[in-house]
């Protein structure tokens, strides 16, 4: 999906330039993707992905042994769009511009329309999802986490997140029949 | 078509002028942090250094 490798944990705790380059090349895209998927808009998006490097940096230096860097990043880009989300509601003048986003469906230069159909219709049915599902299903199945990994990121238990995984399963299968 | 059976979820892409603001900051900060724990470093060094020179001269 994105060919840039994860650079070695050394070389992130030493935050090396090289390194550092490489792990916004790997993960911009796939947090955009994600933040997108919840509800994001394009411009509240860019800004959390980058809030999110700017805290990664940031945490480098002390992360431990066996961290997985991209477990970290989604879990700081979820929470950074909830607060986010908590702050929109609470400024009135964003509620507009809130109601107003949907997740668009630009995927780059795949035009087959077959694909473009299936795939216009996964957006539609995730965006049908509540989000407590749709999170634990965008990362199970969109960016490959584990389930312990998910229930970490969203603070909840294993096996809530894969009650969550399930009901959403289920729902898609509904909307996808 | 059923859930286990779905295409993979592309990333969604950034603009090239977004990836570069975001290289752009992310590379400050990190020189940032390098710098403060290089200065925290020299400090560190510092303060023992002034503690070994003040021990030697309480001893000599």
């Amino acid at each position: 999906m994105n060919p840039t490798p994860e650079p070695p944990l050394s070389a992130i705790r030493a935050l090396a330039p090289d390194a550092i380059d490489a792990l916004v090349t790997h993960y911009a895209p796939r947090l955009n993707g994600f933040l997108r998927r919840l509800g994001a808009s394009a411009e509240v998006a860019e800004e959390l992905v980058q809030e999110t490097f700017i805290r990664l940096v940031r945490h480098a230096p002390t992360l431990p042994d066996g961290s997985r860097v991209g477990a970290w990043c989604f879990t700081v880009a979820r929470n950074l769009w909830r607060s986010h989300r908590r702050w929109a509601w609470l400024d009135g003048t964003r509620l507009l511009e809130f109601a107003g986003l949907r997740p668009s469906v630009g995927f780059g230069p795949d035009d087959a329309l077959t694909a473009r159909r299936t795939r216009d219709r996964l957006e539609a049915a995730l965006a049908s999802l509540p989000e407590s599902h749709r999170e634990v299903f965008l990362l199970v199945v969109g960016e490959g986490l584990q389930p312990q990994e998910v229930a970490a990121a969203l603070g909840i238990s294993p096996e809530n997140a894969r009650q969550r995984l399930a009901r959403a399963r289920r729902h898609l299968e509904e909307a996808l029949a | 078509m059923t859930p286990d059976s779905l295409p993979p979820l592309p990333p969604i892409a950034l603009s090239e002028g977004a990836m570069q603001r975001i290289r752009t900051r992310t590379r400050a900060e990190a020189r940032r942090v390098r710098l403060a724990a290089a200065e925290a470093a020299v400090h560190g060094a510092f303060a023992i250094g002034a503690l070994a020179w003040a021990a030697a001269a309480l001893f000599a």
